[in-house]
């Protein structure tokens, strides 16, 4: 019931901050500090450093910057805290939620949604009191970009929709003993890598009466004219071939201590789990923040809502049923913020990945962790060949048709006259820029509904009755929330630590579970004077204790700690 | 479906059987590796008579020695042994007391001759006799380096020492830091040369107390690079035929080398969290009675799973021993039982539980070997590679992209080991790991070969270095332990290898008895009465320091085996003239090395490259038809490529031009052709 009347706070809320009148957008306003930072742009290193400086400044209470740790070329892995630190509880004992971006270099616009969600919750905190509380009880962790080389040269060096999307480990992909030596080139220097033909009489390929834009492959009988040759790009080693062996080769979705397969088994594993600095850096990070008891990993590109396992499918893990329906019901609210993304299985429906960051964080730390693959109006190809109308046609009506090069001639060093043209960077992975305030916000929108979903444990104790030389003191625990405090997952793989239940001013000599009426009590373990709730406390739940302590001592609060609940103290009365 | 544990104890149990010998590796507890004897027995016999003039090994040129932890690495309780050694003819002198071979030039030999050194000279005339820890003589007599305990300064400086010597043919060693310890130590590698050549890596123990595997690999790294300055008068020699270059790192774990040698082992690596307390690394092994030794506890359970394995001497000779201990099993006889022996420790955290949290990563379990089950890290630490020095080596040996080769010495074991990984492409290079054997054995003196996952009590490891070489770098790999016993005499069990029987004779024959602390009581401050006994350092799990040298003499050369194991290229032009300037060359590639280019399981790996031939035309010759380059795939040792073919054109005769073959690991070779 109090969940359906929150819900109807929210949608209140929502819509009370969407229809006020917008204040004026002065950058000098002091009111609001960070009306510069807009979503009209894309960040590099330093507007992004800049960014984040401007907001930690402007609420120096209400954050915490710091870097992860360096990207193999030197520059720094930030991750923003955000808190309301007037909350009850200190602010590393709150649950927190971590959200991270452009895990992939060329899935830029992860990192302006991350970045956006920072300041909506600083800016809406005192509007929206939905945002307002869920400030005061939970810590969010954001890391627009861990990925910050490769997306610099997706910024600023010519690419096309899908490149760079590794970490810049060196990698000789062609075995040739020279690495990196041999990927993309501007050939036309108009700062864009398209796709390459060559006129063939023997080519396999003819233009697509549908749209002289694309190709289609020869009929039999049919003479062919077009020869693909691939990127655009020269043979700069020599040996024949073009792009063999571009920059980078490690896949840093790839490289997590989680279901990790080497390279012979997933090209871009890296030789072993966490090789990379951005990846290790990432992961100890989250691993010295034990409270994260949510995980958002931004990706492009198709519209999705992806839930682990991404390894295996359901049957093979034996995946929880109560976990499946935790994921399902956040999903659900996530597809009413985010009209057209699927909810998806990684593994079923999607494809494999083995060492994923969210398969480590749901399933060796056991974190509920969700990836939304952003963007993306007609899938994520961006082929010459076939289908893809759909989205010329969406190009010319939104895009004017700038996001598809036609095709040109141009001289190329070692093929003679060749052909240039396809898609642009900012069309069908990357999201054009006009488009992204509406994608920040959405996906913000649902990354809080998952953090306010995160577990939200109280405590108190409703009788102390004397017994003999003994006192037992029971006490409700209430989980408030629709996560429990441990995952089905998380208990049958002894991921997280047992919930304790302690009393400051008095030892926990015994303790006994008390169920429903007419059941006989259940003794709990108990160590180092605390009760052991080794299942945790589930979601929307309550468990309700006798403690047995000294009759002589004097309990003056109960203590709850619980690894992704947080710790909690309250007065006995 | 194969999980992670629930709860968190039996993977610290895990860890804590690292340094207590819990489990599978109690010091004190003897596996069933071997049924009893079944076979008719000899005639009685008496008792052996004590060895002639017991000259006790003293121990009194002790390591700084001060306590003792149970066994670093995952060796099991039961020894096994070298079969050369194990079954001597006449069982009428202990093979370990053996007279030394005559023609054995250093006295301390102690049952068998050490292999033969390739480059030892023949000397006119006999040296004065060695001090006993001399290290390996050079080819023109001068003295190798002591073969002593060494803290990590000293094993720098020997490394430099060996660094600081003249060149001797392409062998020429460097001095290189390739990372930092979590205790804020350097990491050394000595590279010794030639570098454009396939690489063998040789390291020292990885585990708490793998101090004699230190000391083995810098012998190893003595005997290959030796100081050759000619004595006065005397001629250098001839350079060696190097086929491969070494990577000799002697310390890996150099906070728990030095650590152990304090007195006080411990593992290396940061502390973990495994009991998921908020603390690392927090309850770890005590010394509960003072005496400096950190040994095992147990305590007296009416049903506790282990009983004293004290069964009565058959005809003289030791079937049990009281203090050693078994599984109780459903022994119907048992008068007193023990709880599962653990280290000596209390309680440090007061959380119930005792040592389920020591300090340190064990580094032997954090590397990347096989795992591939669901769910989180099953070695030590948070993920493979959490260890600095893990990470450091996992580095080094990734990006050594022409290596051949592993090697790691450790302290204690009965056997020569290899990689053993799981899965069903295991032994997909069983045929070289068989080409190996032979001379591996020769190398070490005897001793026989297994799979590492053979050891009785070996439990999985997802972490091993021996699996990371062999699976991710496609590389053979072999643990080569330094110490070991023969079987001894006095004891009547039936076993292939020695057991905690005859170490307790050996015990009791040469260190007289003073090698194992004997089980006594001891009031422990959360248990009550408990226990304590066991195997002090520098006996059991490494050889006391007077014993090192000859331990380490026996083994130290095994890696130099692998010289002859390495890919080679070689070249072949065939040149027709076809009239009118025109001619045809027919390349083709032979591997003139001992291996292939690549193992079967660098293929599976993805690490494998093909052998690459190019075609540079000389100068004036033009190439009318022939591939720039070809790959030509995984050539095997004495394999033939097929031939490529160029077809030139040049004005009168001269050269045609260089075919050049590549290869990750085999080098390069090439050839001229002319035109005659």
């Amino acid at each position: 019931m109090s969940r359906v009347r929150r819900r109807a706070a929210l949608v209140v809320a929502a819509l009370a901050a969407a229809l006020s009148p917008a204040r004026p957008a002065a950058a000098e306003d002091p009111s609001r500090p960070l009306v510069g930072i807009t979503f009209d742009r894309y960040y590099d290193g330093a507007a992004l450093e800049s960014a984040l400086k401007t907001i930690h400044a402007s609420f120096p209470l209400f954050t915490r910057l710091e870097s992860m740790g360096a990207s193999r070329e030197g520059r720094p892995l930030w991750v923003i805290s955000v808190f309301d630190p007037s909350g009850p509880r200190a602010i590393d004992d709150r649950p927190a939620m971590y959200i991270d971006g452009n895990t992939h270099g060329n899935e830029v616009q992860c990192t302006e949604v991350a970045l956006f969600t920072v300041k909506y919750l600083l800016e809406r905190k005192d509007a929206d009191p939905w945002i307002g509380a869920l400030l005061k009880r939970v810590t969010f962790h954001v890391a627009p970009c861990v990925n910050p080389d490769a997306r610099e040269r997706f910024l600023h060096q010519p690419n096309d929709e899908h490149s760079p999307r590794r970490v810049l480990r060196p990698v000789d992909d062609d075995r040739d003993g020279r690495v990196d030596e041999d990927g993309p080139d501007d050939v036309d220097g108009d700062g864009d890598i398209l796709t390459m033909r060559i006129a063939d009489p023997n080519g396999d390929l003819v233009d697509d009466e549908r749209d002289a834009r694309l190709m289609r492959p020869a009929k039999p009988g049919e003479k062919g004219r077009w020869r693909i040759l691939g990127a655009e790009g020269t043979d700069e080693d020599g040996d024949g071939r073009v792009n063999e062996d571009g920059p980078g080769g490690v896949d840093p979705n790839r490289n997590f201590p989680c279901e990790w397969r080497p390279d012979a088994v997933q090209g871009g594993g890296g030789p072993y789990p966490l090789s990379e600095p951005e990846t290790r850096a990432t992961a100890l990070w989250v691993l010295a923040h034990p409270r994260i008891a949510a995980v958002q990993s931004y990706h492009n590109a198709g519209r999705m809502i992806l839930r682990p396992p991404a390894a295996r499918t359901d049957r093979e893990a034996d995946f929880p049923a109560e976990d499946k329906r935790l994921y399902d019901e956040l999903a659900s609210r996530g597809q009413l913020l985010l009209p057209g993304y699927r909810y998806m299985q990684i593994r079923e429906e999607l494809y494999q990945v083995w060492g994923g960051f969210v398969e480590w964080t749901a399933h060796a730390l056991g974190v509920p962790s969700f990836t939304n693959e952003l963007w993306g109006l007609f899938g994520w190809g961006t082929s010459v060949v076939g289908g893809d109308l759909e989205a010329l046609r969406w190009n010319d009506v939104a895009l004017h048709g700038a996001g598809f090069v036609r095709w040109k001639k141009v001289k190329h060093p070692t093929y003679g006259e060749v052909e240039l043209g396809g898609w642009r960077r900012y069309t069908i992975r990357s999201t054009p820029v006009d488009f992204l305030p509406d994608l920040c916000v959405r996906n913000c929108l649902f990354t809080l509904e998952h953090a306010s979903a995160v577990p939200d444990l109280d405590v108190r104790v409703v009788e102390q009755a004397p017994a003999g030389g003994a006192r037992r003191v029971r006490v409700v625990v209430e989980n408030r929330s629709m996560m429990p405090t441990a995952t089905a997952w998380a208990r049958r793989h002894g991921l997280v630590p047992p919930d304790l239940v302690g009393l400051d001013g008095a030892a926990v000599l015994a303790a006994v579970e008390v169920p429903g009426p007419g059941q006989p009590g259940v003794p709990l373990p108990v160590k180092e004077g605390r009760a052991r709730l080794v299942d945790g406390v589930g979601g929307a739940s309550s468990r309700t204790l006798d403690l047995w302590v000294d009759a002589a001592s004097k309990p003056t609060a109960v203590v709850v700690s619980s690894r992704l609940g947080g710790l909690l103290r309250v007065a006995v009365p | 479906m194969p999980t992670r544990p629930r709860s968190v104890l039996p993977s610290i149990l895990l860890v804590a059987s690292l340094l207590a010998g819990v489990g599978g590796t109690i010091p004190a507890v003897v596996a069933e590796d071997a049924p009893p004897p079944k076979a008719p027995e000899p005639p009685p016999k008496a008792p052996e008579p004590p060895p002639k003039a017991p000259e006790p090994p003293a121990m009194e040129t002790p390591p700084p020695a001060m306590g003792e932890t149970p066994p670093a690495m995952d060796e099991p309780p039961a020894m096994d042994a070298p079969p050369a050694m194990a079954e001597p003819p006449a069982m009428e002198t202990p093979p370990a007391m053996a007279e030394p071979p005559a023609m054995a030039p250093d006295a301390a030999a102690m049952d068998a001759p050490p292999p033969a050194m390739a480059e030892a000279p023949a000397m006119a005339e006999p040296p004065p006799p060695p001090p006993a820890d001399a290290g390996p003589v050079s080819p023109t007599g001068r003295p190798g380096l002591p073969l002593r305990y060494r803290t990590p300064d000293e094993v720098k400086a020997a490394l430099d020492a060996i660094a600081a010597r003249p060149a001797w043919g392409a062998r020429k060693a460097r001095v290189e830091r390739y990372g930092t310890s979590a205790g804020g130590r350097p990491l050394w590698v000595l590279r010794i040369g030639p570098d454009a050549a396939p690489q063998v890596l040789v390291h020292g123990g990885l585990g708490a107390r793998d101090a004699a595997g230190t000391v083995a690999a810098i012998a190893f790294a003595d005997a290959t690079l030796p100081d050759v300055t000619p004595a006065e008068g005397g001629a250098a020699p001839p350079p060696p035929d190097d086929r491969v270059g070494w990577l000799v790192i002697p310390a890996p774990n150099p906070d728990a080398l030095a650590a152990f040698l304090e007195g006080k082992p411990r593992l290396g690596g940061p502390d973990v969290d495994r009991d998921q307390d908020g603390r690392a690394g927090e309850d770890g092994p005590d010394d509960l009675d003072g005496d400096g030794e950190v040994v095992s506890m147990r305590r007296r359970a009416p049903d506790g799973p282990f009983v004293a394995d004290d069964a009565p001497p058959k005809d003289g000779k030791a079937l049990g021993d009281p203090r050693a201990m078994k599984e109780a099993g459903t022994d119907a006889r048992r008068a007193a039982s023990f709880t599962r022996p653990v280290e000596e420790g209390k309680d440090d955290d007061g959380d119930g539980d005792v040592n389920e949290d020591p300090p340190g990563t064990d580094l032997a379990r954090n590397l990347m070997g096989v795992w591939e089950e669901m769910g989180a890290w099953p070695g030590d630490g948070p993920f493979p590679g959490s260890a600095p020095e893990a990470k450091a080596l996992l580095d080094l040996s990734w990006d050594t992209p022409a290596l051949v080769g592993w090697y790691a010495f450790t302290s204690e074991g009965a056997r020569l080991e290899r990689a053993s990984e799981r899965g069903n492409d295991a032994d997909a290079d069983d045929a070289l790991y068989g080409r190996l054997a032979g001379p591996w054995r020769e190398a070490a003196g005897g001793v026989e070969l297994r799979k590492a996952s053979e050891r009785p009590g070996a439990s999985e490891n997802r972490g091993s270095d021996l699996d990371w070489a062999a699976r991710h770098l496609g590389v053979p790999a072999l643990r080569v332990p330094v110490w070991r016993i023969a079987k001894e005499a006095g004891s009547a069990r039936d076993r292939h290898d020695p057991d905690e029987v005859d170490w307790l004779l050996w015990n009791d024959r040469v260190l007289g008895g003073k090698g194992f602390v004997p089980w006594h009581e001891v009031a422990h401050p959360q248990l009550g009465t408990v226990e304590v006994g066991g195997w002090k350092r520098f006996t059991r799990w490494e050889p006391p320091a007077d014993l090192l040298p000859e331990a380490v003499r026996r083994v130290m050369r095994v890696p130099s085996v692998h010289a002859a194991f390495a890919p080679r290229l070689a070249v072949r032009v065939e040149v027709t003239a076809r009239g009118a300037g025109l001619a045809s060359l027919k390349v083709r590639v032979d591997n003139v090395g001992g291996a292939a280019t690549d193992t079967v399981r660098a293929e599976r790996a993805a690490r494998a490259t093909p052998v690459r031939l190019d075609f540079a035309p000389a100068e004036g010759v033009e190439v009318l038809a022939g591939p720039r380059s070809v790959g030509l795939g995984t050539l095997p040792a004495g394999g033939v490529s097929a031939p490529t073919e160029w077809l030139v054109r040049r004005a009168g005769p001269g050269p045609l031009g260089v075919a050049t073959a590549t290869h990750r690991v085999a080098g390069v070779a090439t050839a001229e052709g002319r035109l005659p």
